[in-house]
């Protein structure tokens, strides 16, 4: 009987729970995650995993996980399914009509380009490279309502 | 992190947790390090079985209280009061005082207003020695003069002789030839003087000469896999990337030239202001005089704050990514009603969490009348994508993508490029160039290399803060990272060598790589030497100088007294908001005067010892679930280890309330009531302050009404009360009435 993990590539990952930033090792085989377990080579967890790193596998692979975009209009009493696309262009759109009917150029003769009819909540579980484009974009667009719960 | 900022300069980890295994003591408090952070606490199971003694501090007796040297129990919410009797003891009977002349601010002269420090015209502090009677060391000798241990142990019901155990222990690992550790998390900082313990901790820490050496310094235990990256990289309203305060709506922010008179600092590394600012508007904006083009804030635009303004109908759109404010946000059934006050909702994530369900009927909500347009989007996970995470110890590890992400899911990065490619014309200003692939997801590397920096002229990679120039001719995206990938082929998140002094050569952490913060403070200044062999530093990346190893606080050396914090230089014990306790024998004031409190007509406070509120309630984390549960209660393997809400308390409450160990309870407060089932247990005990016993109910908060598993949330309890300097919630410490259901 073959290995689970025969002709598996490895993929170094990080565990995407707690601070603790414990290495992970992400099998793979025809484009699919196999496995995920601690990455013995990582000066912090040397292999080992708490009880949520050992579940990143299900975080990923877990038939309950959403697939698809899910849009509720107003009033409605259930999601409905809509193309991605769609989806990002009318998300764009509402975007840029909140913007401009609540942006304000200036305040007291002072430049403050700002609206603060837009918020955005999170970032402590995504990348450093999205954090830092989503303030670019959310700061270029005029917000001032940027927070996460790395409150501290 | 302002209290660690404010006292010793950077906002993060002072060390990195391998070396907690060079520590000859340890001192973890507010945090369970061995259920919340299971694997950093390996080193510190590694130094007890070096002779370390391991000391917790916490009100219940916990996994980490289990495998601790000793145990001290303590009231939720009384850390500065036990803490200022540390540094009362220490002043006494610990001081290092040869470190503490030469690399804190103790010999420097308070002016008379006690709030700020004497000054002479070259904007120097005046020296008068640490023994001169309005010297620092003398301010703070007489500021903690009544926190005496029979005090400390009326108001944090902690036995004398265990505080002086906890106070011995950490005298005696400290000094030329032992150094102590603490570590903290949550437990410290969710209060309304959280920013102020942390602050006390350091002021400890510097007495006992504990900073920027092995086995020393203070560790942040952080909460999200990228909680301190998205620290750092500023999505928080008040700090621009690389902590640059954020522009506000004030005359002395009005032009660009004005901001940078008013921030930047004499001498220290925020002298090099100028030049952060330049190459980030250069990297956002493509000319380094962009700023009037940055958002001016009109006021506190904090996480409470936004969800204030969004119950008002000031708020109209929000974009929420990887979070749960429905679950996760203090007096949560607030949050939602807020939530369905929104024209439109966005949500990114992996599981239908909560925050998405608002307007169904399990949410509180009544679709008919809920008019928001909610998008639920699925998100990729970090297997799914390529990027990088910082974790507690600043450093920021790579990781690559292994496969595509399912179905209609998307990495963020790829959001908000495509939602920047439809709004260029918004935002026409905005520097984007970002190579994409098939799918339309720029590249991560891309980005990376724009928050390292660049040369604009031939795009040659920054090696250093100090590449930085302020003329335009360089934009970096984040100065603290410059550095981190100076060339396409030394991406230098993705190294991979362990081994070797600091274990640098695995991924790199900011600033420089360095390790150790401070570490030049791990020399005696008269010889040039190591304060001792046994604590000799030998990392590779020195801190500053001899003679200013605090390299980004102005005057070069850690503050003891921090001036400019909203609640003053030095830390008084405040009770919480919320307190069976009417009274403060410690301080003038009952609860910290500056403290925030937000929507009021929807945010009811307990009086100060109200009598239908008698218990301390203190909310906490397992090791089987992740904050509100959305990464946790939708997997079976971790739904099925950990599937309920539950309630400690003592065998004294339960019999008080007649409540048996299972029976199902009720847990209320003025905000909500949840139920959950009870667990009596000896973990908790009866705090005596004096004469009278006050107890402590513990509750959980992973919970909500999505999930395999499911529970009520225990955040609809909590209330909308903030720090006045960072605006974080209290939920460490509020009151609330226990009831068999
Ligand atoms: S394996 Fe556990 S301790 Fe390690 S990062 Fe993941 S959640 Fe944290």
């Amino acid at each position: 009987m073959p290995f689970k993990l025969d002709g598996a590539r490895t993929v170094p990952s990080v565990c995407p729970y707690c601070a603790v930033g414990c290495g992970l090792l992400v099998h793979v085989r025809d484009g699919r995650i196999l496995n995920i377990e601690g990455d013995p080579a990582s000066p912090i967890n040397e292999g080992t995993v708490c009880p949520k790193g050992a579940a990143a596998f299900q975080l990923a692979v877990n038939p309950n996980r959403l697939t698809k975009l899910l849009y509720r209009p107003p009033r409605a009493r259930a999601w409905e399914e809509r193309p991605l696309d769609w989806a990002m262009d009318r998300i764009a759109r509402l975007v840029r009509e909140t913007r401009e009917r609540t942006f304000v150029r200036e305040s007291g003769g002072m430049p403050v380009h700002r609206t603060t009819a837009i918020a955005s909540i999170g970032g402590a579980v995504f990348d450093n490279e999205e954090n830092y484009l989503l303030v670019k974009l959310m700061r270029g667009l005029g917000l001032v309502g940027i927070e996460n719960q790395a409150r501290v | 992190m302002p209290g660690l900022g404010a006292s010793l300069g950077r906002g993060g980890a002072t060390t990195y947790m391998q070396d907690l295994v060079n520590a000859d003591a340890i001192l973890i408090m507010g945090s369970n390090m061995a259920e919340a952070h299971p694997v950093a606490f390996r080193f510190v199971m590694m130094a007890r079985e070096r002779g370390a003694e391991v000391i917790h501090v916490d009100p219940r007796f916990t996994r980490t209280s289990a495998c601790a040297s000793f145990y001290a129990p303590i009231r939720p919410g009384t850390d500065i009061a036990f803490l200022g009797g540390l540094i009362r003891y220490v002043l006494e009977r610990g001081l290092f005082r040869e470190y503490v002349e030469a690399y804190t601010n103790a010999g420097f002269m308070v002016r008379q207003d006690g709030q700020q420090l004497e000054r002479g015209p070259d904007g120097r502090p005046v020296r008068v020695g640490v023994d001169h009677p309005e010297s620092v060391l003398s301010v703070l000798r007489r500021h903690y003069a009544g926190y005496t241990p029979e005090r400390v142990s009326e108001v944090c019901g902690t036995p004398v002789a265990d505080f002086l155990r906890v106070a011995e222990a950490l005298v005696r690992a400290s000094g030329r030839e032992r150094t102590a550790c603490i570590c903290y998390a949550v437990g410290w900082t969710q209060h309304t003087y959280g920013v102020q313990n942390i602050r006390a901790a350091a002021i400890l820490q510097l007495l006992l000469g504990n900073v920027g050496r092995p086995g020393g310094g203070i560790l942040a235990l952080r909460g999200h896999a990228n909680i301190q990256g998205a620290t750092d990289l500023a999505s928080l309203y008040h700090v621009l990337p690389g902590y640059l305060p954020a522009p506000r709506e004030a005359p002395e922010h009005a032009t660009q030239a004005a901001y940078l008179a008013r921030e930047t600092k004499r001498a220290g590394l925020w002298s090099g202001l100028p030049r952060y600012l330049a190459s980030l508007l250069t990297a956002w904006y493509g000319r380094p005089d962009a700023y009037d083009l940055l958002p001016k804030s009109d006021r506190d635009r904090s996480f409470q704050a936004i969800l204030e303004a969004m119950d008002a109908g000031e708020v109209k759109g929000c974009l929420v990514i990887g979070q749960n404010p429905a679950a996760g946000a203090p007096n949560a059934a607030f949050a939602r009603g807020a939530l369905r006050k929104l024209e439109w909702l966005v949500i990114r994530d992996y599981y239908e969490l909560e925050t998405a369900a608002v307007w169904k009927e399990e949410g509180g909500g009544t679709p008919e009348e809920c008019a928001t347009e909610v998008f639920l989007m699925p998100a990729a996970m970090a297997a799914e994508k390529a990027g990088s995470l910082t974790n507690t110890m600043r450093l920021v590890q790579w990781h690559e993508k292994a496969v595509e992400p399912p179905g209609d899911a998307r990495s963020e990065l790829w959001f908000v490029h495509q939602l920047a490619r439809r709004l260029r014309d918004v935002v026409p200003h905005l520097r984007w160039e970002y190579p994409e692939d098939a799918r339309g997801e720029p590249d991560a590397r891309a980005v990376l290399r724009e928050i390292n920096g660049f040369r604009v002229a031939d795009g040659s990679g920054l090696e250093a803060p100090a590449d930085l120039a302020g003329d335009g001719s360089t934009a970096c995206g984040s100065w603290i990272h410059a550095g981190i990938f100076p060339a396409p082929d030394r991406l230098r998140a993705a190294a991979r060598s362990a081994g070797g002094p600091e274990d640098a050569g695995w991924a790199w952490s900011w600033p420089m790589n360095r390790r150790m913060l401070y570490n030049r403070a791990s020399v005696d200044p008269e010889s040039g030497q190591p304060w001792s062999e046994r604590k000799a530093w030998r990392g590779e990346v020195p801190d500053g100088s001899a003679e200013h190893p605090f390299v980004m606080l102005e005057d070069g050396v850690a503050q003891l007294f921090a001036p400019g914090l909203a609640d003053g230089p030095l830390p008084r014990h405040y009770e919480p908001v919320e307190s069976p306790v009417r009274d403060n024998v410690l301080e003038a004031t009952r609860e910290n005067p500056r403290y925030r409190r937000f929507a009021p007509h929807g945010n009811p406070l307990a009086e100060p010892a109200d009598p239908r509120w008698p218990f301390v309630l203190t909310t906490y984390r397992l090791t089987e679930h992740h904050l509100t549960g959305v990464m946790t209660r939708w997997l079976p393997w971790l739904a099925e280890l950990m599937p309920e809400l539950f309630c400690e308390i003592s065998p004294e409450l339960a019999e008080e309330r007649g409540i048996r160990n299972g029976d199902r309870v009720v847990v209320a407060t003025p905000r909500g009531e949840v139920r959950a089932k009870a667990l009596v247990t000896l973990r908790l005990r009866p705090f005596r302050l004096g004469a009278r016993t006050v107890h402590a109910v513990g509750l959980p908060w992973h919970f909500g009404y999505k999930g395999l598993v499911r529970g009520d949330v225990v955040n609809d309890l909590s209330a909308m009360v903030a720090d006045p300097n960072v605006s974080i919630q209290e939920t460490k410490a509020f009151v609330c009435d226990v009831r068999k259901a």
